[in-house]
């Protein structure tokens, strides 16, 4: 099962989310004393209760997708990946909730998630509309002035 | 041929439930169906231990839920939406009279969803893009209250299908995870002996309130039309609907800390009781059944459960220790 990574934004952002709000209180990576969070399955996670009904580990993964989305729209990035720019709140809750409650699938899994449904800063898929979006834009002169002069021009 | 149709149903929704993986932008496919081995060990009675499995299922129906709702969540966020799923969920034993929940349910709900959530506050020494700097970011903390409110019909069964009944009716289902200095949160009974525990343990350095430790409730008002229940039959001299209410309360919280992983307690008491029920029903104690599980979940997979009490079609009640570890079915 593989590890968070610190250099993914999405990574950090199941991280972040599941440490300050109490579900683990696991490393990012794996240290020689304690497994990373990323190894760690959804069951072993504070908010799934596996003595309660269905019905209640439902609702209550429902919450915890619903911070989630929040926590990444408020300190991350509201732009989202082709496919699911369309998606209500509610139909992204609803894709995280089938993912968070299966027992044995990991933090991992929810990060990788993210970065499917997210378009995260510095992911080569958020540069790729903007460059061709300013492609066929023309530089105005004291852009260029000033481009030059940083040595861009 | 009803044990035929409720396998066939069974078959066709773990087959469904193993299908591809879904494609963009097709939500709401799950992967996979749940499996969990258990080994049952009675604490009463000459029973002798033995295996067993609990299985979950659970499908939203995309197709049949609203589009409504907003297209990106606010920092204060909320909505109400509506939504079809298909859920089932049950314990199975080798030997049935050691199964502790011996009660399986396949249903469908149309819910009604009311969600809202709130953000924390951002520390200026947080980065919160920066995970070394985590133990600054405590502040960010969120809160939130989730309701579902569904109109709901099910089958129910025994494990080897010698009761049966359908079930319809309305629940709520209720999660609050209250603000860290809120009253709820500071005032939680339930949550006072693990704050000495986490404490002591090294879990928290100090006794502090855990807002995840709020309990969540579901309340159920069910007309259940038996079709096959000898021992009502043979109490009440024949087959005749009745309404029951089901009341849930759980709960989960960190417990403490055992050498650097988390233990985890978990907790649900279930109480069911029919409303105005017969005289002999009374004297078969058939009214009302409790039901009851404690469990001590390792951050490793292990989980230690003692389940007491009986759900209904459940003929005895049983004192049972599970030793369950999960595994994954792709």
């Amino acid at each position: 099962m593989p590890e968070l990574k610190k250099d993914n934004q999405a990574h950090v952002s199941a991280f972040m989310f599941l440490r300050i709000n109490g579900q683990s209180t696991r490393p990012m990576v794996s240290d020689p004393n304690q497994a990373g969070m990323g190894l760690q399955a959804f069951s072993d996670l504070v908010y799934f209760n596996s003595a309660a009904s269905p019905d209640i580990l439902k609702t209550n993964a429902a919450l915890v997708a619903h911070m989630y989305l929040v926590f990444i729209d408020s300190y991350y990035t509201r732009q989202r990946e082709a496919g699911y720019e369309n998606m209500t709140t509610p139909e992204l809750i609803a894709e995280l909730v089938t993912l968070m409650i299966k027992p044995a699938r990991t933090v991992h899994d929810l990060a990788q998630k993210a970065d499917q449904i997210f378009r995260f800063k510095s992911e080569a898929s958020a540069a790729v509309p903007l460059a061709a979006a300013t492609a066929g834009v023309a530089v105005p002169k004291s852009t260029r002035k000033k481009l030059k002069q940083i040595g861009n021009g | 041929m009803a044990r035929g149709a409720w396998l066939l149903l069974a078959v066709c929704g773990a087959v469904h439930a193993q299908g591809s993986p879904a494609p963009k932008p097709a939500p709401v496919i799950p992967d996979g169906l749940q499996i969990e081995p258990k080994y049952f060990e009675p604490t009463s009675g000459d029973s002798p231990g033995g295996l067993g499995f609990g299985y979950s299922i659970s499908y939203s129906i995309p197709a049949l839920s609203a589009k409504k709702g907003p297209a990106t969540p606010q920092i204060e966020s909320e909505f109400s939406t509506v939504g079809v799923d298909f859920q089932a969920r049950g314990n199975v034993a080798l030997n049935q009279d050691i199964n502790p929940s011996d009660f399986l349910k396949t249903g469908l709900d149309f819910s009604y969803q009311s969600s809202r959530v709130f953000r924390g506050e951002v520390a200026p020494d947080c980065d919160l893009a920066n995970p070394d700097t985590v133990e600054q970011c405590a502040a960010a903390v969120m809160s939130g209250l989730r309701i579902d409110a569904a109109f709901t019909a099910s089958l129910e069964s025994d494990q080897k299908f010698d009761k049966q009944a359908k079930a319809y009716g309305g629940k709520v289902a209720m999660a609050y995870v209250p603000a860290p200095r809120s009253a709820w949160n500071t005032w939680n009974p339930l949550d006072w002996p693990f704050r000495l525990t986490r404490a002591v343990t090294g879990y928290d350095s100090a006794p502090r309130a855990e807002p995840n430790a709020f309990p969540r409730f579901l309340l159920a008002l069910e007309r259940v039309s038996p079709d096959k229940d000898p021992e009502r039959e043979a109490a009440l001299g024949r087959k005749e609907d009745y309404s029951r209410v089901n009341l849930e309360m759980a709960l989960s919280a960190p417990a403490a800390r055992f050498q650097k992983s988390t233990v985890t307690f978990e907790w649900s008491w279930r109480y069911f009781q029919e409303l105005s029920p017969d005289e002999s029903i009374k004297a078969a104690h058939l009214d009302h059944f409790r039901y009851s599980a404690l469990s001590l979940r390792l951050d490793a997979g292990w989980r230690l459960t003692y389940a007491t009490g009986r759900l209904p079609l459940d003929s005895q009640s049983d004192k049972v220790w599970e030793l369950g570890y999960q595994l994954k079915l792709p």
